[in-house]
C-alpha cells in the first residue's frame, strides 16, 4: 500500500531534484564551464522528444495498433540522418541571424515579415496546447491510479476529481513556477537555458532507465522472455499486432512516418532543443545517431509490454496505463513507483520546453510587435526588459492554464495518442514554409501567409473539430452529417473523400493546400527585396556569409542605442552586448552611431525579442519611426537597383579599358572608343581630334595639341558610331571649326566635361553649323556630353555623346561616367600618336640610310627590294658597290633587333662596308674588319651603359668578277644565298657559314666559285624564309620552288620572291636582293705579258693604240700610252718577274698592271730635281680614279678612265 | 570549417543513407515482412523494422564519424 504522502513526497522531492540539477547546470555556466556544451548532453536533451504521451500511450497505441506505433519513430530517425543537410542549415542561420523561435524563423525567412511570426505563432499555440494537456492528464491520472495500489484502476473510473484535488492542478502550477525560475531567468540575446537543458537531459536517462526496467521486468519476470510472451500472444489471437496492414494500415504508416519526420524538427519544444539551446553544430554529428539510439532503446519493450498487458489484463484496464499497471499487479512497489516517476519525468520535461518555446514565440512574435506597432513610445519606456519577461511569464501560466483547462473540459476524450498526432499535423503545417524557404529562394511572404492560413484551417476543420465533437464539445451530428448536413463538408469525409483514415485524409487535404498556396502564390508574385535579402541568407547559408545591407543611415547617437539595449536585456545585459561589438568602440554616449552599430544593436536585440521587434525597436530610436515597412522595402529596392547601376558602370569602363587601345593606330583607337559607347552611353559617339594628333606630331609650342585661329578650333573628325548610320552629324574626316563659344572650345579650355542637357538651348553649339544642327535636332538628337580627350596635361581633342532614344536628357551621372571614359581613352590615344611618330621617325630614318638607287655597273643586272617590318623598323640593309676591274661587291646585312638603335647601327655597318670595299678587300678580310668594328661598338655601348648592346649582326658579302665569272663569297652567319644556273637549276651555295659579327673568334673563310653568264644571285635575310609559324626548310624550299619555276629578270624574280614568300604578318623586316651577272665579252679584253725589258714598253704601246683605234677610242690613246708605260716602269723597277698588263673596255677603260711585289706604291710630289718619282703623280692626274689590290701573289695597280660620251656602249 | 568538398560528400552520403532507410520501411519493401509468422520467436516485422533502424544508425555513425 502506497501511502499518497509518500507518492507526493517522492513526486515533489523528485521535482525538487530537478531543481537542482538544473541550477547546478546555471551556476557552472555562470563560471563558464557549461554542462551542456557536450554532445551526449545534447543528443539527451533532444529526447524531450519522448513525452507521457510516448511514455504511456505507446503502449496503448501498441495494443491496438500492433507494430504500427513505430512509425513514429523512424520518421525522426529518416530526419536526423538528414540532420547534416537540414538541421545544420536551420542552426546555422539561427545562429548567424540570432533567431530564436520558429516563429521567428518563418518571419525572418520572409523580409521579417510581423504577420507570418504571428500567424505561427497562434498556430503552434492552438496545436500544442492539447498536447500539454496531454501531459498534465497522464500525470494527474497515473497520480490517483498508483494511489489507489493495489487495486488497478481503469482511467475511464477515475472520474472527475475535483480541482483542488486534482494532481494536475498543483503539477501545473508546480512546473509554471519551474519554468519561469530556470526558463525567464534573465533576457539573454542567445536564450539558452543551461539549467533547462541539463535538468531534461538527466529526466531523459530517467525515462530510458526506468521504461527498460519495466521492459525487462515484464519481458522476463512475468513472461519467460520474448518467445514465450510472443506465442502466448499468438495463441491469444493476438497476432494481429505483429503487423502493420492489419491495425494501422500503410496509407497511415507512412503518412505517419512523414508527420514525424517533419514533428522531430517543427514541434515548438524540438526546435528549442535542437536549435535555439544548440551550442555547437558539430554536437550534431553524434545527435544524429545518438538520439535515433535513444529512440530505438525506449521502445523497444512497447510491443512486449503491449502484449503482456494485453495477455494479463485484456480489456479490463486502458491500455495506456499498462506500463503502471504491470509492475503494480505483478511487482515490487518500488518499480511502481520508479515508472511514476519516469512517467513525472517525461511529462514535465515536455511541458517545461513547450511551455518556454512558447513563450518566447508569444512574446516576440506576437505581443512585442503588437505593442510596439500600437505604441512606439514602448521603444522609450526604461527596463523594457522587464516588461518582456513579465510577458513570458505571464504566457508560460497562460498556456498551462489553457492547457489544464482544456484537459478538465475534454475531459474523457479519446485515448492520449491520437491527440500527440493532432498537435503533430498542426506543427507540420510550417514544413513548407519553413523547409521551403531553407532550399528555395522564390517563396514569398504571400505565398506562406496563404498557404499556411489554408493549411492551418483545414486541419482544425478535419482535425481538431472531429476531437471537440468527440469531447462533447460539439454535437456529433457536425462531423456524422457534416455542418447544416452538407455531406459534401463532413469533416472527415471533406468533398466527399472517403477510404482514408483521419490521420491521412487531413494531411492530404491540407498539405495540398498549405503546399499548393504557398507555390502558387509564390510564383504568381515576385519576392521583394528584403525578401530577397533574406532569402540569399538562408539558402545560402552554407557559402560565405552575405552581410545584410545596412537599410539606411542611422541617426540614433550612441547612448541611445544603449539605453535601447538596456531598456530590453537590462544593465549587465546590455553591456555585455555592447562589449561585444567586434567592430571600433564608439568614442562617446553622444557621439553619432555608425550604422554598423545600430545593426549591431538591431541583431542582438533580435537575440531577445525577434527580428521584427527589433527591428521596429531600432527603428524608433534611431529617429525613423515614421518610416513604414513599405518605405524601407523601396528603400531597399532603390539601392540594389542602385548598386546594379554602378556595377553596369563599372563593367562598361572595364570593358572599355580592355576594348580601346588594341592597336596603336590613332584613327582605329578613336573609332574603339566610339564603339564601346554605343549604345550603353549614348545613342551616338563622335571623335574629333587635333590634326596633329592624327598624324602623330608632337605637341605644339603652345603645348595644345589643339590649333587655334581667328574663327576658332579646327579638328577633325576622326571617328563615330551609332545605334543608325543615317544620323546628320558631321561626316567622319570633315574638318571642322568650332566656335569658341561651343560646348567643345568650353570643354577644351576648361578640361571638363561639358554637360548639354538639351541641344535646343544651346547656341554655341548651333553656331558651330546651323543649318545642320537644325538637322540634327529635327532627327531626334536632344542631349550632347562633350568630354576632352587630356593626355599629359593637353588636350588631344574632345568626344562627344549624343543622346537620340531615351527622352530624358543626360544626367550628372553620366557625365562623370563620360569624363572617365574619355580619361581612360585618351591614354591609349597618346600612346597611339607617340608610337605613330616615333615609328615614323625610325622608318624616315632607315629609308635614309638604305641605298636610294643602285649605282650603274655592267657587272651584274640587279634588282632589290626592302619590306620594313609591320612593327617598328629594323636592322636589314643591302648593297651593290662597283669595283674596279668591272667587278661588283653585293652586300646583304641584318641587324638583329628593331627599332632606332638598330637602325642607326646598320647604318654605321654600312658605311664601315663601303669603305672597307673601296680597299678592295678580299670577302674574308672585309668581315674580318667588320667583324673587329661591331665589337667595338660593342664595347662602346657596354661602357656608355646602355643595355642595348648589338646580340648579332650577320653579313655577307660577295664579289663577281665579270672577266672572270667568278665569285668570291664570304658570310658571317648570315643565311646562305641562292643561286640560280643559266639551265634553271636552283642551289643553295656550300658557303663556309661563319659566326655572326660582334662574336669574335675565328677568321672568316672566303669560297670562290665560277659563275657562267646569265647566273642569278639571290641574297635575302631571314625574314623572307623565316616565319614563326613555319620551319625555315619550309621557306628555303618555298624559295628554291620559286625560283626554278621560270627564268626571269631579277625585278621579275623579286616580284615572284615576295608573291610566294610574303607572310600575311610581317613581324620582322625583308630585304632581297637578285643579281643576274653577266660577263664581260672577250673582245673588251685585252692581255699583254711582259717582261722586265724596257724595250716591252714600246712594244705594249704600239699595240695599245692600235687597240683603242680599233675600240673606237682614239682620244684615250695618248693619255694611257702615258699611263701605262709609268705603271709598267715602276713595276719594273720596284716589282720582280714578270709582268702582266689588262685593258678593261667597260662603261669606263680600266688599265691593270700586274707584278710579283707587294709593296705599296705611294703618290709622292717629286721634288723638281727628281729624276723618278713622278710616274704615280701623272697617273693621279691623268685618269679620273687609280687604286692598288692585292691578290695571291702580288698587286695589280689599275686606273680608270672615262670614256668619253657618244662611244660608250660600242 | 571543413573543406566545402567533403562537406558535399559527406552531405551525399547521408541523402543515400537516409533513402534506404525510406525505402525499407515503407511498401512494398515492408508488405514483405508484414506478416503474422514469428522468427527466433518474435513477430518477424518487429524484428526487421528494430533490425533496420540499427543498420541506418550504424551507417550514420559510421559516415558522421569518419569525417572529420
Amino acid at each position: 500500500m502506497l501511502q499518497t504522502w509518500v507518492i507526493v513526497v517522492i513526486s515533489v522531492g523528485y521535482l525538487g531534484l530537478l531543481f537542482a540539477v538544473a541550477s547546478f547546470a546555471e551556476r557552472r555556466a555562470d563560471t563558464g564551464r557549461s554542462v551542456i556544451n557536450n554532445a551526449t548532453i545534447y543528443a539527451l536533451s533532444l529526447a524531450v522528444y519522448e513525452t507521457a504521451w510516448g511514455f504511456y500511450g505507446n503502449v496503448g497505441t501498441a495494443a491496438t495498433d500492433g507494430v504500427g506505433f513505430l512509425s513514429v519513430y523512424l520518421g525522426p530517425m529518416l530526419m536526423f540522418a538528414l540532420g547534416w543537410l537540414v538541421l545544420r542549415r536551420i542552426i546555422r542561420v539561427s545562429r548567424r541571424l540570432r533567431i530564436t523561435s520558429l516563429a521567428d524563423f518563418v518571419s525572418a525567412r520572409y523580409g521579417k515579415s510581423a504577420a507570418l511570426g504571428g500567424l505561427v505563432t497562434i498556430i503552434a499555440v492552438v496545436g500544442i496546447v492539447p498536447y500539454i494537456s496531454l501531459q498534465l492528464k497522464a500525470i494527474s491520472n497515473t497520480f490517483e491510479i498508483l494511489r489507489r495500489h493495489p487495486d488497478i484502476t481503469s482511467t475511464s473510473e477515475l472520474g472527475n476529481v475535483p480541482l483542488f484535488q486534482d494532481t494536475g492542478f498543483y503539477v501545473a502550477l508546480l512546473l509554471a513556477a519551474f519554468t519561469i525560475l530556470f526558463g525567464t531567468r534573465h533576457l539573454d540575446t542567445t536564450e539558452r537555458h543551461e539549467g533547462i537543458v541539463a535538468a531534461v537531459a538527466f529526466e531523459s536517462v530517467v525515462k530510458l532507465v526506468t521504461f527498460l526496467a519495466v521492459g525487462i521486468f515484464v519481458s522476463f519476470w512475468v513472461f519467460g522472455g520474448f518467445g514465450d510472451l510472443f506465442s502466448q500472444a499468438a495463441d491469444a489471437d493476438l497476432t494481429g499486432l505483429f503487423t502493420v496492414r492489419e491495425e494501422t494500415g500503410y496509407g497511415e504508416w507512412v503518412w505517419l512516418n512523414v508527420l514525424s519526420m517533419l514533428a522531430i524538427v517543427l514541434l515548438p519544444r524540438q526546435w528549442q532543443m535542437i536549435v535555439v539551446e544548440n551550442v555547437d553544430e558539430g554536437h550534431l554529428k553524434r545527435a544524429m545517431w545518438l538520439f535515433p539510439l535513444y529512440l530505438l532503446a525506449i521502445t523497444f519493450f512497447v510491443l512486449p509490454i503491449a502484449a503482456g498487458g494485453l495477455l494479463k489484463f485484456g480489456k479490463t484496464v486502458d491500455a495506456d496505463t499498462y506500463v503502471l499497471a504491470l509492475p503494480m499487479a505483478e511487482g515490487p512497489q518500488v518499480l511502481a513507483l520508479l515508472v511514476f516517476i519516469g512517467g513525472i519525468s517525461a511529462g514535465t520535461s515536455m511541458i517545461v520546453v513547450e511551455t518556454i518555446a512558447l513563450s518566447t514565440m508569444v512574446s516576440n512574435s506576437l505581443v512585442m510587435p503588437l505593442l510596439l506597432h500600437t505604441r512606439s513610445r514602448l521603444a522609450h519606456r526604461a527596463d523594457v526588459a522587464r516588461l518582456v519577461l513579465g510577458i513570458r511569464r505571464a504566457t508560460i501560466v497562460l498556456v498551462l492554464l489553457l492547457g489544464y483547462t482544456y484537459f478538465r473540459l475534454a475531459g474523457e476524450g479519446p485515448a492520449l495518442g491520437s491527440i500527440g498526432t493532432v498537435s503533430f499535423a498542426a506543427v507540420a503545417q510550417f514544413a513548407p514554409a519553413i523547409l521551403g524557404g531553407l532550399f528555395w529562394k522564390g517563396g514569398t511572404r504571400r505565398g506562406v501567409l496563404v498557404g499556411l492560413l489554408a493549411g492551418f484551417a483545414v486541419w482544425a476543420y478535419t482535425l481538431l473539430l472531429p476531437i471537440f465533437a468527440d469531447a462533447g464539445l460539439l454535437p456529433a451530428s457536425f462531423v456524422r452529417d457534416g455542418p447544416l448536413g452538407i455531406e459534401l463538408l463532413r469533416p472527415e469525409h471533406l468533398f466527399g473523400l472517403s477510404g482514408m483514415d483521419s490521420i491521412s485524409h487531413a494531411m492530404f487535404w491540407s498539405a495540398l493546400l498549405n503546399i499548393g498556396g504557398y507555390v502558387v502564390v509564390s510564383l504568381a508574385g515576385r519576392p521583394d527585396a528584403a525578401e530577397r535579402v533574406q532569402a540569399m541568407q538562408f539558402v545560402e547559408v552554407l557559402a560565405e556569409p552575405v552581410r545584410e545591407r545596412r537599410r539606411w543611415q542611422s541617426r540614433a547617437t550612441v547612448g541611445e542605442l544603449e539605453a535601447l539595449l538596456e531598456r530590453f536585456l537590462g544593465r549587465d545585459g546590455a553591456q555585455r552586448a555592447m562589449s561585444s561589438y567586434p567592430g571600433r568602440s564608439p568614442e562617446s554616449s553622444a557621439s553619432e552611431a555608425a550604422p554598423e552599430l545600430a545593426h549591431f544593436a538591431e541583431a542582438q536585440l533580435a537575440g531577445s525579442v525577434g527580428a521584427a521587434s527589433a527591428r521596429l525597436a531600432v527603428d524608433a530610436v534611431a529617429g525613423e519611426e515614421h518610416i513604414g515597412t513599405d518605405d524601407v522595402m523601396e528603400m531597399i529596392g532603390e539601392a540594389s537597383q542602385r548598386v546594379e547601376l554602378v556595377r553596369r558602370r563599372l563593367k562598361l569602363l572595364y570593358d572599355a579599358t580592355g576594348g580601346i587601345g588594341t592597336t596603336l593606330d590613332v584613327t582605329q583607337t578613336a573609332e574603339e572608343l566610339a564603339q564601346v559607347a554605343v549604345p550603353r552611353v549614348a545613342d551616338f559617339v563622335t571623335v574629333d581630334l587635333a590634326e596633329s594628333v592624327r598624324r602623330g606630331d608632337e605637341h605644339g609650342a603652345n603645348g595644345t595639341g589643339v590649333s587655334t585661329d581667328g574663327v576658332g578650333t579646327r579638328m577633325r573628325r576622326l571617328a563615330s558610331s551609332g545605334i543608325r548610320d543615317d544620323a546628320p552629324l558631321f561626316d567622319t574626316g570633315d574638318m571642322i571649326t568650332f566656335v569658341p563659344s561651343s560646348p567643345t572650345v568650353r570643354s577644351l579650355e576648361s578640361g571638363q566635361a561639358v554637360l548639354v542637357p538639351r541641344l535646343g538651348d544651346s547656341p554655341g553649339w548651333q553656331a558651330v553649323d546651323h543649318a545642320r544642327a537644325a538637322r540634327i535636332l529635327e532627327y531626334g538628337i536632344h542631349s550632347l556630353i562633350t568630354a576632352p580627350l587630356p593626355a599629359r596635361g593637353t588636350m588631344l581633342g574632345v568626344v562627344n555623346f549624343w543622346r537620340s532614344e531615351k527622352p530624358e536628357p543626360f544626367e550628372q551621372d553620366d557625365l562623370f561616367l563620360a569624363a572617365e571614359l574619355a580619361a581612360r581613352a585618351a591614354v591609349s590615344l597618346d600612346n597611339a600618336r607617340r608610337y605613330t611618330r616615333e615609328h615614323g621617325m625610325a622608318v624616315a630614318l632607315q629609308r635614309s640610310l638604305l641605298p636610294r638607287a643602285l649605282p650603274e655597273q655592267n657587272a651584274v643586272e640587279v634588282a632589290s627590294r626592302y619590306l620594313p617590318a609591320q612593327e617598328g623598323v629594323g636592322g636589314d640593309w643591302f648593297d651593290v658597290i662597283p669595283l674596279p676591274g668591272a667587278r661588283v661587291a653585293l652586300v646583304m646585312g641584318d641587324v638583329v633587333g628593331h627599332g632606332l638603335h638598330a637602325a642607326a647601327t646598320m647604318g654605321r655597318l654600312r658605311t664601315a662596308v663601303h669603305n672597307f670595299s673601296s680597299l678592295d678587300l678580299p670577302p674574308d678580310e672585309l668581315l674580318g674588319h667588320l667583324d673587329e668594328l661591331v665589337t667595338r661598338i660593342d664595347q662602346d655601348a657596354v661602357a656608355a651603359g646602355d643595355d642595348t648592346a648589338i646580340t648579332g649582326v650577320t653579313c655577307l658579302y660577295a664579289v663577281y668578277d665579270s672577266v672572270s665569272r667568278t665569285c668570291a663569297i664570304a658570310r658571317a652567319g648570315h643565311p646562305t644565298p641562292a643561286l640560280t644556273h643559266p639551265d634553271g637549276t636552283v642551289e643553295f651555295l656550300d658557303v663556309p657559314s661563319g659566326l655572326p659579327l660582334g662574336i669574335g673568334g675565328l677568321p672568316f673563310e672566303s669560297t670562290e666559285l665560277p659563275l657562267p653568264e646569265g647566273s642569278r644571285l639571290v641574297l635575302y635575310t631571314d625574314g623572307l624564309v623565316e616565319r614563326r609559324d613555319q620551319d625555315i626548310d619550309t621557306g628555303l624550299l618555298l624559295l628554291r620552288e620559286t625560283l626554278a619555276r621560270a627564268d626571269q629578270a631579277p625585278e621579275e624574280t623579286c616580284d615572284a620572291l615576295l608573291d610566294a614568300l610574303l607572310p600575311d604578318v610581317q613581324s620582322d623586316d625583308i630585304a632581297l636582293l637578285v643579281a643576274r651577272t653577266r660577263g664581260l665579252a672577250a673582245g673588251q679584253v685585252a692581255e699583254w705579258d711582259l717582261e722586265s725589258d724596257p724595250a716591252a714598253v714600246r712594244r705594249v704601246r704600239g699595240a695599245v693604240s692600235e687597240l683603242l683605234a680599233e675600240w673606237g677610242l682614239e682620244e684615250l690613246v695618248d693619255t694611257t700610252e702615258l699611263i701605262l708605260s709609268e705603271l709598267i716602269t715602276n713595276a719594273m723597277r720596284h716589282g720582280t718577274g714578270p709582268i702582266n698588263v689588262r685593258l678593261l673596255r667597260d662603261r669606263t677603260l680600266f688599265c691593270e698592271v700586274f707584278d710579283h711585289s707587294s709593296t705599296s706604291p705611294h703618290l709622292r710630289y717629286a721634288a723638281s730635281m727628281d729624276e723618278g718619282g713622278r710616274g704615280l703623280f701623272l697617273v693621279a692626274q691623268l685618269a679620273e680614279r687609280w687604286g692598288t689590290r692585292y691578290i695571291k701573289d702580288g698587286k695589280v695597280i689599275w686606273a680608270e678612265q672615262t670614256v668619253p660620251p657618244g662611244t660608250r656602249g660600242s | 570549417m571543413a573543406d566545402p568538398r567533403d562537406d558535399e560528400q559527406l552531405a551525399g552520403r547521408l541523402v543515400a543513407v537516409t533513402a534506404l532507410g525510406m525505402v525499407l520501411i515503407v511498401p512494398p519493401l515492408l508488405a514483405q515482412f508484414d506478416r503474422t509468422d514469428r522468427v527466433f520467436g518474435v513477430p518477424i516485422l518487429w524484428a526487421y523494422l528494430y533490425i533496420v533502424w540499427v543498420i541506418v544508425i550504424g551507417l550514420v555513425a559510421l559516415i558522421s564519424g569518419r569525417s572529420r
